[in-house]
């Protein structure tokens, strides 16, 4: 992300689009994507998820795990996929990260055969995501040499540190969009961690559907300087040219 | 008697139904433990929740002997569509079952580079395990040291080894060998001779 690398920690890629419940929605839709996205993506699966949704009832808070049947299409590597559950598209990429000239036009892709099958109303979010692991080069190297996001633990704390997590959440575009850094360690692997960036629209309907893409390509923008900031010089030599 | 003395002097972290542990600390010795723990609340601060739902479930008294990892299995992001967070999930699915995952994020990688063997694995350990009910099952990537090669190896421990060993062992991948018809890819089910750890 940010420049292009030769050897990008990215695991996983995702973007995300939530419509809102205005948007004509029928058991149809994932057949009638599926044709028009059935060259690129031709294999085909159907999955089960489920999802934890906390919903306010007289004041209380009760959460629920709803079962969704989701369809997945994916590329003949598998390494690019797109998700359909209801009201909801997801386009992901695997390792290894094609970059984003290539992940954008899927996602352009898939958004555009999704509302020429059906009048979008809203979006209740959108998000981009990244999964980056990174490995130090030793055990004895130190997280503050090649990240500027870690957790710091004062000397009063104890400090052979097992595991840990630690993420914070940013407000961007007068708080129409919300970043999320997130850092914890790879149990049993003092060498690895797992570095997520989350940059989503944290405020309903605050952009028409038509604009979609424009804000996709400003969350990425968002994210590059986001995972630019996480890191430092010595970890950027790891990740190549 | 040392080991459950740690659980228990760390019991209250676990006990409260809505906090996210964000840094576990552990003293040279192994046994003590101590955890902070932070809790958000209020409409806007959700997804520490997904949290607590997977990690703090247990009581000291169901947990594995060990001080198994809590934290590598979650993801911040609550609702988000990720299939890597789905892939932890099964691991973690997995772990409940008994079966040893040493580096899970290594596990996580490798599956993520072949994700069409994710379906498979899930299949292959619940069979595993139903035909060597006494096999504690470890689940790695294996480096092979002599080429630039690595594939994601299942071992079969036993407490002790006889003649048939082998044979049972090949008797699990004659059955699960036709779930990679159609795959470029396979899980190797083996045993190093080790004792269980």
């Amino acid at each position: 992300m940010g420049r292009k690398y030769a050897n990008p920690p990215i695991l996983e890629a995702v973007c995300e689009f939530r419509l809102s419940r205005k948007t004509p929605w029928d058991i149809t839709v994932p057949g009638l994507l599926y044709e028009k996205l059935q060259q690129e993506f031709p294999l085909r699966e159907d999955r089960v998820v489920e999802e934890w949704k906390i919903a306010s009832l007289r004041g209380r808070k009760r959460r629920k795990s709803p079962r969704e049947q989701r369809a997945v299409f994916f590329t003949e590597e598998k390494n690019v996929m797109v998700a359909l559950g209801r009201r909801l598209l997801a386009v992901h990429v695997l390792r290894s990260y094609p970059g984003w000239s290539v992940f954008k036009p899927k996602i352009a892709k898939a958004w555009e055969c999704l509302t020429e099958i059906t009048e979008i109303q809203g979006l209740d979010t959108i998000a981009l995501s990244y999964i980056n692991k990174i490995d130090l080069p030793s055990a004895e190297a130190t997280l503050k040499g090649y990240l500027n996001f870690y957790p710091f633990v004062g000397d009063r704390l104890p400090q052979d540190i097992a595991n840990f997590m630690v993420a914070v959440e940013s407000i961007y575009a007068e708080g129409r969009d919300r970043g999320i850094i997130a850092l914890n360690s790879a149990v049993n692997n003092p060498r690895s961690f797992f570095l997520q960036i989350d940059y989503f629209l944290a405020q309903a309907d605050s952009i028409p559907p038509t604009i979609a893409l424009r804000w996709v390509e400003e969350a990425h923008s968002r994210v590059e300087e986001i995972f630019e900031g996480c890191i430092t010089e010595e970890l950027r030599k790891q990740f190549g040219p | 008697m040392r080991q459950r003395s740690a659980f228990l002097s760390s019991a209250p972290l676990w006990v409260p139904s809505h906090r996210i542990c964000v840094l576990r600390t552990q003293k040279a010795s192994g046994l003590g433990v101590s955890e902070f723990a932070a809790s958000k609340t209020g409409q806007e601060n959700w997804w520490p929740e997904r949290l607590i739902l997977r990690r703090i479930s247990r009581s000291p008294q169901t947990r594995p002997k060990e001080h198994s990892p809590r934290l590598w299995g979650v993801l911040p992001f609550w609702g988000r569509s990720s299939f890597t967070q789905g892939i932890r999930e099964k691991l973690i699915r997995l772990e409940r079952l008994g079966v040893r995952i040493p580096d899970p994020a290594e596990v996580v990688e490798y599956l993520v580079r072949f994700p069409e063997l994710i379906s498979v694995v899930d299949a292959v350990v619940r069979l595993a395990a139903k035909m060597l009910p006494e096999a504690q099952l470890t689940l790695q990537v294996y480096h092979n040291p002599e080429i630039d090669d690595q594939y994601l190896v299942l071992y079969a421990r036993f407490a002790s080894y006889d003649e048939t060993t082998i044979e049972r062992i090949r008797a699990v991948r004659d059955k699960y060998r036709p779930l990679f018809k159609n795959t470029s890819c396979w899980l190797l089910l083996t045993t190093d001779f080790r004792p269980p750890e």
